[in-house]
């Protein structure tokens, strides 16, 4: 039996202290960057006001640092001047479906976001709700993860004040102070410390363009974005190697995948109250990468049941219902992706085209 | 009690349908330890000896090789034209069986042996078979070593418990900053999308850099744990990386298993006693069965075996080499030793890390193709930043050889400001560069 070399003792609530001490120049650094640098902007969010209001003025944004979706466009919605037209709602997928598609003088508005999951759809509608102006029309793109049920996204809690009004139910008093929890969070420092570097350098200064297409990623006037140059131009080895990565996450694995009974009953909200407020919706399905298809939905049993379960609904709350995942039936190739999930404006221009009366011509 | 209560929760975190089989393994093997220890009649403490054994490889066998000999099995009838069809089972592996198994199994081989007194304490037993640091990766405790420390009064060491944070500082910084780095590189090119020669020669020296860093990481945060509530568990890895040759390799890498397969299958099967044949068969043998102890599947078996091949080569150029003491110990002799010994557990730990021998020999084929190398993979920023920070993870792990964790070797020669600053140093360099997300150790599927 080893013997034991120690042979001084004390107590162990001194040890304790001790160690808190020499640990709080760490922890103190840790929430200043957090704090400051706040990647997620949990804390403060002037860049999303500053964004949104020049947007407002039919300005395009460019060379900001990590935009929240979600806070943009609750100052974009609350703000906004006219009643649009059309409203695109849907994840990162359809935020690049812009006006210029249209070929008509309709207001419209993309109030993507990125992950966007059922709840965020909940949430930007309650939105409108209390602007007490509706869109007269509602583009969604649905994807048939945003169902899953065991994809636990945290991210619609940003709004979750609007998705728990929807319900009448009054929001979870940890939700409000959910932010304070990412103080320490050492994963929120690793985002949040190379947003302070650059808001240090000053490159991080939000600036008006008439471009569409800049270096950095551009917020359109619309609520839309295009992707930086360097996004843009990476070469078909880089979107190849992005796809590959995309393959082994776990973005949408259909062995595992179970309807969310919550989440179709947010859905199901969402169809009646839409229809009762006589807001004509489509719901579109955006394919996917020939590689990700292949892999990931290709005679999938789980993806013909949400084909056939949204085919019922469509007919049920009687709205249209546009698209699959194949890209093969809308004739898309590699060189119409960005990578494995997200369309290029040109592959997204050819998915509407052959839906024409999706986008007024 | 607590001791015991708290690893009962740690481990049902994970499942709490583990805790019937741990419960179960430790009541079995605590009653056979005391009828084999409190009879004198032969034929008893026999079969309580076996009773133990058997219980729990079945288990073992259960849980972890079923499906494996079902498949072979499977296989071997289609290679005589027969068709037979049965169902895998459809189980997961519980945590840790591999480790507390063998484990208990040395509890009970002990008190055969006279080697240990069996404990009438079950709270103390069942703390040490579900002991929370070491439960789930090892390292695989002996009795003789760890039992008696449950049954003293433990009392508050300060000195204990600072050794143990800076041993869990060291573990978290190789499983959190090197580790979980090299991960990405290895999984990608393992997965086919790095293909070129380069990539795929990087990804090799990385996975071993990899595992040792896992485990290795694993280990400390365990013993580190351990320290702080005043236990001291057993070294699992003595600086591996910079042995001269797979024979010390294996005296320093995994040593609680490589222990464990020596006292409890290498002697008894004769050990070196026997004429060379019979010896270096023991070997070949003891390696296997350590290799298939690592997972159900071929390439595991082969790794071992051919890791007990490279022994035993080892081993009969050691005995017939002329001992030119000098030139032994040369510092250049020693650095290529080093150099050579590591690029051959690297491509051993091939075999460990493809999914199956198909892959093995396609990575190894893909690496000979110097038709495919793409220079670029060399000027990856990422992969600069990691290959510096194993450098540092090299020059203090060099530096600390002859202390029982590599951060004391460097903190001996430091002021006690200068060791603060040091620690903090680590803690930034884990901040910065940390992959937090959630990646398990790699051993946890053994």
């Amino acid at each position: 039996m080893k013997m034991n070399l120690y042979t001084s003792s004390s107590k162990p609530f001194s040890f304790l202290l001790k160690c808190i001490f020499y640990a709080l120049p760490i922890l103190i650094l840790i929430a200043f960057v957090n704090f400051f640098g706040d990647a997620e902007r949990l804390f403060e969010n002037k860049l999303e006001k500053i964004v949104s209001n020049l947007n407002l003025q039919n300005y395009n944004v460019m060379n900001y640092q990590h935009l929240n979706d979600r806070i943009y466009q609750k100052n974009y919605i609350l703000n906004l001047k006219s009643k649009p037209d059309i409203a695109i709602i849907g994840s990162s997928r359809t935020k690049l479906i812009r006006s210029d598609f249209l070929n008509s003088k309709k207001i419209l508005v993309n109030n993507s976001v990125n992950g966007a999951s059922i709840e965020d759809f909940v949430s930007l509608i309650q939105l409108y709700k209390n602007k007490t102006v509706m869109p007269k029309e509602i583009i969604m793109g649905l994807d048939i993860n945003m169902l899953h049920d065991k994809i636990n996204t945290e991210k619609w809690k940003i709004l979750s004040q609007f998705y728990y009004q929807e319900s009448f139910v009054k929001e979870h008093f940890s939700h409000k102070f959910r932010k304070y929890s990412e103080i320490l969070s050492i994963s929120y420092f690793q985002s949040s410390y190379k947003i302070l570097l650059k808001n240090i350098m000053g490159q991080s200064k939000p600036m008006t363009t008439l471009n569409i297409y800049n270096d950095s990623e551009t917020k359109l006037s619309d609520g839309a974005m295009t992707y930086s140059k360097k996004y843009r131009e990476r070469t078909m080895n880089e979107i190849f190697v992005k796809i590959n990565k995309q393959l082994s996450s776990k973005e949408f694995n259909s062995s595992d995948f179970i309807f969310s009974n919550k989440r179709l009953k947010d859905l199901l909200k969402i169809f009646t109250y839409l229809r009762s407020e006589n807001v004509k919706l489509t719901v579109i399905i955006l394919p996917v990468h020939p590689v990700i298809f292949d892999s990931n939905f290709k005679d999938k049993s789980i993806v013909d049941e949400f084909y056939l379960r949204m085919n019922y609904l469509s007919k049920r709350f009687s709205f249209r219902l546009f698209g699959n995942y194949n890209p093969n039936q809308y004739n898309l190739h590699n060189d119409d992706f960005y990578d494995g999930w997200h369309l290029k404006e040109s592959g997204l221009l050819k998915f509407l085209n052959s839906h024409k009366i999706i986008l007024p011509q | 009690m607590y001791l015991l209560i708290s690893s009962y929760v740690f481990y049902g975190f994970w499942d709490w349908k583990f805790l019937i089989l741990i419960f179960i393994s430790t009541l079995v093997d605590f009653y056979c330890g005391l009828k084999i220890g409190n009879s004198d009649d032969r034929f008893k403490r026999k079969a309580y000896f076996y009773l133990s054994i058997i219980f729990n490889l079945s288990m073992l066998f259960y849980f972890k090789y079923y499906n494996f000999f079902l498949d072979n099995f499977i296989a071997s009838f289609r290679i005589f034209g027969y068709s037979f069809k049965a169902e895998p089972l459809k189980i997961i592996l519980p945590v840790g069986i591999s480790f507390y198994t063998f484990q208990t199994m040395s509890y009970t081989i002990d008190i055969y042996r006279n080697k240990l007194k069996p404990t009438s304490n079950f709270i103390s037993f069942a703390a040490f078979v579900s002991f929370f640091p070491q439960l789930v990766a090892g390292p695989i405790e002996r009795a003789s070593n760890l039992l008696p420390q449950f049954s003293t009064i433990k009392k508050f060491h300060e000195s204990m418990a600072y050794d143990g944070l800076k041993i869990m500082l060291w573990g978290f910084f190789k499983k959190i900053v090197i580790a979980d780095n090299l991960r990405h590189f290895v999984n990608d090119t393992y997965s086919g999308i790095h293909t070129d020669s380069i990539s795929i020669a990087i990804a090799i020296i990385f996975f071993t850099i990899q595992v040792y860093c896992d485990f290795s990481g694993y280990s400390d945060i365990a013993i580190g744990v351990a320290k702080l509530f005043g236990f001291e568990l057993l070294a699992n890895f003595r600086y591996p990386l910079f042995s001269k040759n797979i024979i010390e390799f294996w005296k320093r890498w995994h040593i609680s298993l490589s222990s464990w397969f020596k006292d409890y299958l290498y002697y008894p099967l004769g050990g070196n006693k026997s004429n060379n044949l019979k010896t270096n068969l023991n070997i070949l043998i003891v390696f296997t069965v350590s290799g298939f102890w690592h997972g159900s599947s071929w390439n595991y078996i082969i790794w071992g075996g051919l890791n007990g091949i490279f022994y035993i080569i080892t081993k009969f150029i050691q005995i017939n080499s002329g001992s030119n003491e000098r030139y032994h110990r040369g510092k250049l002799y020693c650095l290529l030793s080093i150099i050579v010994n590591f690029l051959l557990v690297s491509f051993l730990l091939v075999i460990f890390r493809s999914s199956n021998l198909n892959h093995a020999v396609e990575i190894l084929s893909s690496l000979l193709n110097f038709k495919s190398i793409d220079y670029h993979t060399l000027w990856n920023k990422k992969l600069l930043i990691i290959s510096t920070l194993c450098s540092f993870l090299f020059f203090i792990e060099y530096l600390g050889q002859n202390s029982v964790v590599a951060i004391e070797g460097i903190l001996n020669k430091l002021s006690k400001n200068q060791k603060l600053m040091f620690c903090y140093f680590i803690i930034l360099l884990i901040l910065f560069f940390g992959d937090f997300n959630e990646n398990e150790f790699i051993y946890f599927q053994f």
